[in-house]
């Protein structure tokens, strides 16, 4: 159930492109394209917007001023757009951004400078545009989505991982349950037929960390020990992810901790794919067959395998 | 023997220190540090000591420990008092970077994110994904052709998008790095 408080537009998206996802899983953003195509949502695909710098900020390495300019550079096409409702199909650009504008309406100074430096490339400082991730408007969308909808997941064990930059930084705004507990993709997922299973490293992080992806990987094998071994517990048959980074860890490092935690083979899904799978679109033509994990076997047991590689 | 907090330290004039990271209300209950996957992994990281030693106005004590931190604000979601580590840390990132003190290995990736955003306006980009090898034979198998299968779904080699950004928004771009004093290896 969608939170009261939580503002969600029902329409006129301003689609925040994510450079982990297009990189890694460039099927995610069609899955996302797709089911807002299927829905005649109205949504601007604006090549001008440049990264939200979130990979590089969090990893320590993008100074603050230069985050809060680009993304003020982001805010003002946003508000010059005619879709103005920032919609992010990554947890990281979500959380940034709200923290781009929280600092932005708070420090006058820092807002002075980044309107001093955006009136010099001949833009307005405009910060008014909501932000809001994806699997929020599919909450908000989701009785369109299953009026739409030609398949379903009845049968299917599912258990889900939240990203942390949705739940953890913006803590209040969670838009189902709460932060230690967040059920957005929880809804979205029973909303489609799943049955949910619970687990008690829920909320542990997936352990994608930034800069410890490029330099360090024992730290993601050490977290997902962890996570894997609560996960391995309740037999799911797919994992329903809300981050792209978190897709990544969760699905790549799987074949090699098998040695630590036994076998696990668990497919896993973005909330967009399982979406758009159950709207019909074919599995290739979202990128499916890009996933580490394979979920073929899953989509034929469900009788949803149909398109050519 | 006790410690002293009586007289107020000020340590940075970064927001996220001031505003955010709100050290000064710390009462030590230690949730981050319970809930902090960094301090399950290392030995010498601890959010709360973290805290107690911008308490104590010693940052230098603080700074070789700053990259052990994976930035997943558990220790912000769980703080009684809305301190939030994980925003500090981030300032003094800033700071270890800017004075040079960063270890060795954080400003190689300081270098090739900055490339990558002055290039193309993204921070990660596709040929970052060079270490699926390390991922058992299956996945490099199934995952080894996915630079094609990416060009199929419409997108582009190289660059993350489908339409990489067009010249005159890259301009901006990088005219708004050189304003916010944003320097690389690829800066003239």
């Amino acid at each position: 159930m969608l939170n009261a408080l939580q503002a969600v537009p029902k329409d006129n998206y301003y689609l925040f492109k994510s450079c982990v996802t297009c990189s890694i899983y460039p099927g995610i953003e069609k899955s996302i394209r797709y089911v807002l195509d299927r829905l005649e949502a109205n949504y601007t695909d604006d090549p001008r917007h440049s990264s939200c710098t979130g990979f590089g900020y969090h990893a320590g390495v993008v100074p603050l001023k230069t985050n809060l300019a680009l993304n003020a550079r982001n805010f003002s096409l946003a508000a010059c757009s005619k879709d103005k409702n920032i919609v992010c199909t990554c947890p990281t650009s979500y959380g940034n951004l709200k923290e781009c504008k929280e600092i932005l309406s708070r420090d006058k100074a820092l807002r002075d400078d980044t309107s001093g430096a955006l009136a010099k490339i001949g833009k307005s400082f405009d910060i008014s545009s909501g932000v809001n991730h994806v699997s929020e408007i599919f909450l908000a969308r989701l009785d369109d989505i299953k009026a739409k909808a030609i398949h379903d997941f009845r049968g299917v064990k599912a258990v889900t991982h939240h990203g942390c930059h949705y739940s953890k930084i913006f803590y209040k705004d969670v838009a189902s349950g709460n932060f230690e507990r967040p059920t957005v993709v929880d809804d979205i997922a029973k909303g489609l037929g799943c049955e949910v299973l619970d687990y008690s490293e829920r909320s542990l992080c997936c352990g994608m960390g930034f800069h410890y992806t490029m330099l360090d990987r024992e730290y993601p094998r050490t977290i997902l020990k962890r996570k894997f071994a609560s996960i391995k517990k309740e037999m799911p048959d797919l994992i329903i992810t809300q981050c792209p980074g978190c897709t990544f860890n969760l699905d790549y490092y799987q074949e090699t901790l098998a040695e630590a935690v036994g076998s696990l083979d668990i497919p896993v899904l973005y909330f967009s794919e399982l979406a758009a799978l159950a709207l019909g679109a074919d599995p290739y033509e979202i990128g499916l067959d890009m996933h580490a994990v394979p979920v073929e076997p899953l989509l034929e047991r469900l009788g949803m395998i149909g398109g050519k590689r | 023997m006790r410690i002293a907090l009586k007289k107020q330290v000020i340590v940075n004039s970064d927001h996220r220190l001031s505003h955010v990271c709100g050290f000064e209300k710390c009462m030590q209950c230690g949730r981050c540090t319970a809930s902090c996957p960094a301090a399950l992994i290392y030995d010498d990281y601890r959010p709360r000591d973290v805290m107690r030693k911008l308490q104590l106005g010693d940052i230098d004590s603080v700074m070789p420990y700053l990259w052990r931190c994976g930035q997943c604000y558990s220790c912000a979601a769980r703080c009684p008092r809305n301190n939030s580590v994980g925003a500090g840390i981030l300032a003094l990132r800033e700071k270890a970077l800017a004075t040079g003190v960063a270890p060795e290995n954080i400003k190689a990736v300081a270098s090739l994110i900055h490339k990558n955003l002055h290039q193309r306006g993204e921070t990660f980009l596709p040929y970052m994904l060079d270490f699926i090898g390390e991922f058992g034979p299956r996945t490099t198998m199934r995952c080894r052709d996915n630079g094609n299968r990416r060009v199929r779904l419409g997108f582009d080699r190289d660059d993350a998008r489908m339409q990489p950004i067009p010249a005159d928004s890259m301009a901006e771009i990088r005219s708004l790095m050189e304003m916010t004093g944003y320097k690389g290896d690829n800066d003239a």
